[in-house]
């Protein structure tokens, strides 16, 4: 297994190479020049030609060439790796905004994942446990509306309940655990909702299998049999999910950052597009791109260690 | 017992596990900072903090309480005061500015500061390396706009000749800087004396000193994180210079003393201001949260004594000045909503453009009903615009409101008649072009409908990202745009002379060698009053010939309850003195 995960790291930069060239080109051909800013005068045209210059923005191959060295081997100035500095906030660079945002995005996802997994495998099983029932039926009304509603519906509603109502929680902010609760429900909202439809499904097929009904036939409680056989089988689903959306909420969520005002990943995700801001947008794209392989790659050896009838 | 199975009887602790796991990461954030004396939101995050690059008025906001200028312009009375200039005289033709530091004032780490710190940061705006939005500011300076002209062809000359090593650079710039000396009407007489000649009398020159991008630096620091770009010949400041408190020196009321991009910036009373003890705020807490209902309810819930976020578009602004709470303040800006008529002859695809014939331009901008377009779309008590210079915006100056365009489609209809599109016949092509968000849209549609419904003009609306809008603006690809302008000094020339034939940013290409020479004579004009008069006539001129069609002056709208935050002085101009406001907590 370690000779294969080392073959997968192995996979990384041509896979990281391929985003790279992808958002570079996407990235370029977007109409606009980043230097350009819509107030105050206009340099003349020498000016913008020699800013352009300075960036490597005059040439293709000059800027991928000069961005690829800098993040590979690092620049003189600012060591490895250097992603270049933020057009569109002049007095940062990059690798200072990711290093901001990112433990904040990842502190953020983390708690929406424990909220997704907890409320979604506690949905799921009651639903299993009680099929059709009333419980079964609100769990999936509840997953219904999880996986239906956009995030910035849920996340204004727990913001005006919450937070302005019942003054339960801060508004917004980032700093104190109180101010991660509402986000992390949120953003964790839509993965539960979709692990409680995986678990429930998984288990309704796993407790009909013939080792759950062997199990039984021993004299195993139905309970036991579930949490201790049926679960891990249900999981496996689960796991598959867990790694693209791990990554997905890791790197933040625009809305919801909007929303509680946290300084995460997200706002950068789709700002720096807007503002065509190069070195952001690939600096953004590559940490997302190498997060998504890296929890693939956790999911795969999960999945392997779960059930070893399956290859990595 | 294999793992795989462990692990998955053990479950539940696996979640614990991943709670507890985002409680550790959660621990290792920052505790929130403690309450400042002040605390205030802001609705975005600073682009930059280098007075000689800012453009943006919260940029603006933060660089004039973090340093100091040579004179301070008191926006609520309109005039001039002493700040780091105890005094200045004038020559009496009006071109030889003399200013005297104050005794004995420092920077925030102890140096004196001296003329030749202003001297410095002059000439870093009028580099063009600096990039500074507003460099032509400088230009009334003698010898300023040609020495950027001829750093621009310096900097081309450079970039052609292909010879790019530190050594060519650092030979260029040093002749940029004996240049500078040789050709700049700025000099340091002494260590406390800084004369300025002026090209050619400029009344509002001391208006515009108190502006950012004239504001000192400290060289010695900025010396030290500056670079030569062997390629460009530039001679730029590090990006991060202006992130980190522990490097920025500065020499007004308050200092840097943390600033987290994007959450939050913690300024604190600098005891070396000359005037420090005076000042009742210790801290000032600068929250960043750009979404403005957020920023509504942490104002609402206490975590703000003063907010800067409401934007006057949309249903909260609407809500909150039909409410009767005392908190909310809306004062008229010093800025013009407006649609720009692309004036030149011909089209991008080489037609004739209708919108180069005044009496079509005067026609579309009869037709829009602006009373219903404040009352009914954006609903905020905006003051409907007759004129590009908003009223009461510069003191002493009438903007000329009678010669401006009134809502009246017959008289529309008949001069439309007469330019030969009568019921709005031969009159297509036409089309909104705004940039999407905003509020834009709405006007767009609005409007539209109106020169429809009053003209039988069929137009059609394009709404645009920012950066395209922006392009296709720059490009004359349009026929109609959207767009606005704010002053950036307490004179009418801020608005009108966008509108000389020769200016960068005359994005309606309107080419008027009369209101140009009205422009001019008025520059020579000592006067004030007489000076209005013919800037007034120059406005009546631009008002005739509608080469934009002004919809509304700006509202802005800001909470704080004035029984508790005192000193705040609202102004038009939206600049704020934090050195002289105070909070009163326990009232």
């Amino acid at each position: 297994m370690i000779r294969l995960i080392l073959l997968r790291l192995l996979q990384m930069p041509l896979i990281l190479t391929v985003i790279l060239l992808v958002t570079f080109t996407l990235a370029w051909v977007v109409p606009g020049n980043p230097l350009e800013r819509p107030e105050g005068q206009r340099p003349p045209p020498e000016v913008q030609e020699a800013m352009k210059r300075q960036y490597n923005l005059h040439s293709p191959t000059a800027f991928l060439t000069s961005y690829v060295k800098n993040v590979t081997v690092g620049s003189e100035q600012y060591g490895w790796p250097d992603f270049g500095p933020s057009l569109r906030y002049t007095d940062q660079r990059v690798s200072d905004i990711i290093g901001q945002a990112l433990p904040v995005s990842a502190a953020l996802g983390v708690a929406a994942l424990g909220v997704a997994l907890f409320l979604g495998t506690l949905a799921g099983v009651v639903g299993a446990l009680r099929p059709n029932s009333w419980l079964d039926m609100a769990s999936l009304g509840v997953a219904l509306i999880g996986v239906s509603l956009p995030n910035f519906v849920t996340g204004s509603i727990l913001l005006i309940v919450f937070a302005g109502l019942l003054e339960w929680f801060p508004v917004g902010g980032w700093g104190s655990p109180q101010q991660v609760v509402l986000p992390a429900i949120a953003l964790g909202f839509f993965p539960a909702a979709y692990v409680a439809r995986l678990v429930r499904l998984g288990l309704a097929d796993v407790m009909s299998s013939d080792f759950v009904r062997t199990a039984r036939a021993k004299g195993l409680s139905h309970f036991a049999a579930l949490f201790r056989h049926a679960l891990k089988v249900a999981y496996l689903p689960v796991l598959s999910f867990m790694g693209p959306a791990a990554a997905s909420v890791m790197t933040g969520s625009f809305v919801i950052e909007k929303v509680f005002a946290i300084p995460g990943m997200g706002d950068y995700f789709v700002n720096a597009v807007l503002n065509k801001d190069q070195f952001l947008i690939l600096g953004v794209v590559l940490t997302y791109a190498t997060l998504l392989v890296l929890f693939n790659l956790v999911v795969d050896v999960a999945y392997a260690w779960v059930d070893p009838r399956i290859e990595l | 017992m294999k793992w795989s199975v462990m692990m998955f009887e053990g479950w539940t602790r696996g979640l614990l596990g991943l709670v507890v796991a985002g409680a550790l990461l959660l621990t290792g954030c920052k505790e929130s900072e403690p309450e400042a004396d002040l605390v205030f939101i802001e609705a975005a995050a600073h682009r930059t903090l280098d007075p000689q690059s800012m453009s943006w008025n919260h940029d603006i906001r933060i660089a004039s309480t973090v340093f100091e200028p040579l004179v301070r312009m008191d926006f609520v009375k309109g005039d001039v005061e002493p700040a780091a200039a105890a005094s200045w005289a004038v020559s009496e033709d009006g071109l030889t500015y003399t200013f005297s530091l104050r005794e004995g004032i420092r920077w925030s780490n102890g140096d004196p500061v001296l003329a030749s710190d202003f001297v410095f940061a002059w000439r870093r705006a009028l580099l063009p390396d600096t990039a500074a939005q507003y460099a032509e500011l400088m230009y009334c300076i003698e010898g300023a706009a040609d020495f950027y002209a001829w750093r621009t062809e310096q900097v081309g000359a450079y970039a052609e000749a292909g010879a790019a090593t530190e050594e060519a650079a650092q030979r260029s710039l040093e002749e940029a800087f004996a240049r500078f000396e040789e050709v700049v009407g700025v000099r340091a007489v002494d260590e406390v004396t800084l004369e300025v000649r002026l090209e050619r009398p400029t009344p509002y020159f001391l208006q515009m000193v108190g502006f950012a991008t004239f504001l000192p630096v400290h060289p010695a620091s900025v010396v030290a994180d500056t670079r030569l770009n062997a390629e460009t010949g530039f001679w730029k400041t590090e990006t991060s210079y202006w992130s980190d408190p522990t490097r920025l020196v500065s020499n007004g009321p308050f200092t840097i003393e943390k600033r987290v991009f994007k959450q939050y910036l913690r300024l604190r009373k600098n005891p070396m201001y000359w005037d420090a003890g005076r000042i009742r705020l210790n801290s000032i807490l600068e929250k960043i949260v750009e979404d403005p209902g957020t920023g509504f309810m942490m104002y609402h819930q206490g975590e703000a004594d003063l907010s800067f976020g409401i934007p006057s578009q949309g249903t909260l602004a609407t809500e909150l000045l039909a409410s009767d709470r005392g908190d909310v303040h809306s004062m008229v800006a010093a800025g013009t909503y407006f649609y720009n008529f692309n004036c030149l002859p011909t089209r991008p695809d080489g037609s004739v453009n209708p919108l180069a014939d005044v009496r079509v331009r005067r026609a579309l901008s009869m037709a829009i009903d602006r009373e219903q377009l404040v009352s009914r779309v954006n609903r905020v008590g905006q003051p409907v615009a007759r004129s590009f210079v908003p009223p009461g915006a510069v003191p002493g100056y009438e903007p000329p409101v009678e010669s401006g365009v009134v809502y009246d489609p017959s008289a529309a209809r008949e001069l439309l008649k007469e330019a030969g599109y009568e019921g709005g016949e031969g009159l297509d092509g036409l089309s909104i072009l705004y940039n999407t968000g905003g509020g834009h849209e709405d006007v767009a549609i609005a409007v539209k409908s109106m020169w429809e419904r009053e003209l039988g003009v069929v137009v059609t609306t394009e709404g645009v990202e920012v950066r395209t809008f922006g392009d296709r603006v720059r490009k004359q690809d349009y026929s109609i745009a959207r767009a606005a302008w704010f002053g950036d000094y307490v004179d009418p020339t801020t608005w009108l002379d966008k509108h000389r034939s020769t200016n960068g940013n005359n994005d309606a290409k309107w080419n008027s060698a009369a209101f140009d020479a009205l422009l001019d004579e008025a520059a020579l004009i000592r006067d004030p009053a007489e000076r209005f008069a013919k800037l007034a006539e120059a406005e009546a001129l631009h008002n005739y010939e509608q080469p934009i069609a002004p919809v509304y002056h700006y509202v802005t709208i800001y909470l704080f309850d004035p029984e508790k935050v005192k000193g705040v002085s609202l102004n038009t101009w939206a600049r704020w003195r934090f050195d002289r406001m105070w909070v009163e907590r326990d009232r």
